[in-house]
This record gives structure tokens, C-alpha cells and sequence, in this order.
């Protein structure tokens, strides 16, 4: 359906502007336009019960905007009603209400009359837009000294941490974990029991509609989600065991420019945690630092401050809409609250 | 998902729909939908798509007609997401 600035004649569906959206009706001549929506007398009505099948004039229908008139594709023409059948309908419809904004809007009516089945691009469109939003949300956590008893899905998950001896690092990665599926099931509805979560062939985890990462350090963990793929790591930036000697190993020249305006602690944090997140989100057999690029747009670096301060770098896309959450201790996963950054 | 999270996530929305900065600043669970925040009933469209979509629920048992301030729309969902 094309739109055209014509003039209308019987029959045709025509549409102003109001606000962001269009809004729809039933051109019978200049005095008879049939819409679906708020009755003249409840105009600013957010009240469905308000909103009626009714007519007005031209002017009452554009309230200052432009007449927009369908043009029907070849296909459209073939399946449309003839123009008396379509005011018919219309005017049939009069004094009906159920309005509903997301099954049966101005829009759903004209094309219930034209076609005789009632659909909204726009809703269609909208739901698209708001499906299609690029999300990239990293949950932060400090480590809770004792961690709830339970399991964690999927058992293969379940499996390695029971596989970790060490006592400490198992807690970590148990944490690291329970964020993660806190942070799944917030950004994108999922429950980690319910999608296939498993290992790639690259030892990374993956799952259909979903794309995650997590890290762990000395005090705090983190779990990135994203429907693209991700990586994120996480270091504390007072690290003692950074040493100017590891920049000199695992740094190219374009590296050390990159961390030169930094202090020697917080740009080795940096440059480590850009050079994981990017092996993360890239997957492969084996960790080389010194062959992992830590330049480049797609990485981000951020400062956190939980309990001390930490370094963060998330690789991945649409870093521009990159959210951090910090979540709350071992009892109150659930609690989730947006907190800020600053980016390094 | 408690209710301040609910809240945040509504005014993550919000920022997306509402264009002033300076409604969106002083938005809060007594906000009229209407008179405060601003939303026609077009407008609306967006706001209810995007809960059902962000929040992964539907509304399939209300109208958006039947919330008048920010924290019955917060009620809604909070009693969606606990079902």
C-alpha cells in the first residue's frame, strides 16, 4: 500500500499524521469520514471505553494535518472489497467499541473493511522495533562470602563446578554463574533451564537467541548478555601482581600507546581485560595474549566502582547501548539495579 | 524483578518514547500517564508493545485505558511477572 497526497474518493482509506503514528479511516465524501476512534466528545480520552467506530468531517478527521490516501498494489486491488461494500462495512461498524489498542486500533478497522481481515503495520512495525533492539547489558556483582546452597542449570554446567577442587575458585565461577542466568532471564526473558546452553566447539558458551560471557576475579564477578556475540572480562584495578614487565611482553606498539595516558596498574587492566574480552567474544582454542589485538572500536573499557574499583572491557556489538546492572548478594539475585560507569 | 527494577526498566522505556528530559526527570509512580508524562492514545502503542516485549508478558487481559498513573502500570506487571 502506497500513500499519495490525492484527493480522496469513495471508498478509499485515508490516514493523517497525529503525533508519532497515523491515524485511520473510511473516506466517504468531506463530511463523512468514518474512524475508529476517540468520540468527539471524549477527544483526550486515554480510555478505551471512549474510543468508538464514528464519523466527522475533513476537518474534525485532520485536525490540522495533511490527507494521506492508499494506493493499493496490484495484489492490494485484487483482494480489496469495492468502494460501496468498504463504506458499507464501515458504516455498519458504527457505535461499535472494543478497542484495543495492540488487536484492534483505527488501523485494524480500515483494513477489516477494505480486506476483510483486520491488520496494523503499525503495531507490526513497532513490535519489530522494540524486538530488534540491540541489547547489551553486563551484571556486575561483589562475591559474597558465603554462597545459597543449589544447583545450577544446565547440569553440564553443574558438572564442572563440581569437577573444581578449589574451594575459592569453585565459589567464583558458582557466583559468576548464578549472575549470569540472573542476568538471562532479565535482558532477554529466558530461562537458563529452558534454552540449550551448551559448549561450542571452541569451549564457549552458546545458546540459540542468546549470546553470554562471564568473568571472575579476586572480590567480584560479572556475566555480559547480548543476542550478539560477547565477551567481557573483569580484573580488579589494583592488581600487585601487574608488573611493567608483562606490558613489555604481551603489548604491540599501537597497545602501549593506547594505555600510555593511564598509570601502569590501570592501563595493564585495561589492556588485559580488552585483550580477554576480545578471545571471549571471538572464541578459540587457546588464550595468546600477545597475538590478541586489544585496539579497535569493538572493544569498550569501563570503571566500575563496587567494593574497590574494577576494570571492565565488553567486546561485542552496539556498544553504544551498553548497560551495567549491578546485582545484589547471594539472597537477593533478583535485584537488579542500573548503576554507572565511566569509560576508559 | 522488584519494583524499583520495574520502574527503572518502565523509565529505560520511557527514554526511548518520552521525548522531554525534563518529564523524564521527574517521572515517578505517581506520574499520570496522560497529563504528566504526555502519552496520547497513539502514543500508547509504543509504551504497550514495549512492555510486552521487555518485560515478556502479555497484556492480554487488560487495556492500557485501565492504568491511569505509572505505578498501576508497575502493579500490572509486577502481578504478571510473579503468575
Amino acid at each position: 500500500m502506497k500513500w499519495k497526497l490525492t484527493e480522496p474518493r469513495f471508498g478509499d482509506i485515508v490516514r493523517v499524521l497525529a503525533g508519532q503514528f497515523y491515524h485511520y479511516g473510511i473516506y466517504a465524501s468531506d463530511d463523512e469520514i468514518i474512524q475508529f476512534g476517540p468520540t468527539p466528545d471524549a477527544e483526550h480520552s486515554l480510555l478505551d471505553a471512549d474510543i468508538r467506530v464514528c464519523t466527522s468531517d475533513v476537518n474534525g478527521f485532520l485536525k490540522g494535518g495533511f490527507l494521506e490516501v492508499a494506493s493499493f498494489s496490484f495484489t492490494e486491488r485484487l483482494k480489496a472489497a469495492k468502494p460501496e461494500e468498504i463504506v458499507a462495512r464501515a458504516r455498519k461498524e458504527l457505535g461499535t467499541g472494543g478497542y484495543d489498542i495492540l488487536k484492534n486500533n483505527c488501523e485494524h478497522f480500515v483494513n477489516g473493511c477494505a480486506f476483510g481481515t483486520k491488520s496494523s503495520e503499525q503495531v507490526d512495525s513497532v513490535r519489530a522495533f522494540w524486538q530488534n533492539l540491540p541489547v547489551l547489558d553486563v551484571y556486575v556483582a561483589v562475591q559474597p562470602e558465603t554462597l545459597a546452597e543449589g544447583k545450577v542449570e544446565p547440569p553440564a554446567r553443574q558438572k564442572e563446578l563440581d569437577e573444581t577442587h578449589n574451594d575459592a575458585l569453585k565459589a567464583q565461577r558458582t557466583f559468576a554463574w548464578r549472575v549470569l542466568c540472573t542476568g538471562i532471564k532479565r535482558s532477554l526473558g529466558l530461562d537458563v533451564s529452558r534454552i540449550d546452553l551448551r559448549r561450542d566447539a571452541h569451549n564457549k558458551w552458546i545458546a540459540n537467541g542468546c549470546a553470554v560471557s562471564i568473568s571472575h576475579c579476586k572480590g567480584a564477578v560479572c556475566a555480559a548478555v547480548s543476542k550478539r556475540p560477547v565477551g567481557v572480562d573483569m580484573e580488579p584495578k589494583d592488581d600487585p601482581r601487574y608488573r611493567e614487565a608483562l606490558i613489555e611482553r604481551i603489548a604491540s606498539d599501537a597497545e602501549k600507546q593506547m594505555i600510555a595516558p593511564l598509570s601502569m596498574q590501570e592501563g595493564l587492566a585495561k589492556l588485559w581485560t580488552r585483550k580477554e574480552a576480545a578471545f571471549k567474544r571471538a572464541g578459540g582454542e587457546r588464550f595468546l595474549p600477545e597475538q590478541t589485538d586489544a585496539t579497535g572500536d569493538a572493544i569498550r573499557t569501563i570503571r566500575i566502582r563496587l567494593d574497590h574499583d574494577y576494570i571492565v572491557s565488553v567486546a561485542g556489538e552496539n556498544l553504544g547501548n551498553l548497560r551495567v546492572y549491578e546485582v545484589g548478594g547471594t539472597d537477593e539475585l533478583h535485584a537488579a539495579r542500573r548503576t554507572d560507569f565511566e569509560t576508559l | 524483578m522488584n519494583r524499583q527494577e520495574i520502574f527503572e526498566k518502565l523509565k529505560e522505556i520511557a527514554e526511548l518514547t518520552v521525548q522531554d528530559p525534563a518529564v523524564l526527570a521527574n517521572m515517578n509512580e505517581d506520574s499520570d500517564l496522560s497529563t504528566d508524562l504526555g502519552l496520547s492514545s497513539v502514543g500508547m502503542l509504543y509504551i504497550v508493545i514495549a512492555i510486552e516485549e521487555m518485560f515478556y508478558i502479555r497484556m492480554d487481559d487488560v487495556s492500557f485505558g485501565d492504568f491511569r498513573t505509572v505505578r498501576d502500570v508497575v502493579d500490572y506487571i509486577e502481578k504478571k511477572i510473579a503468575e
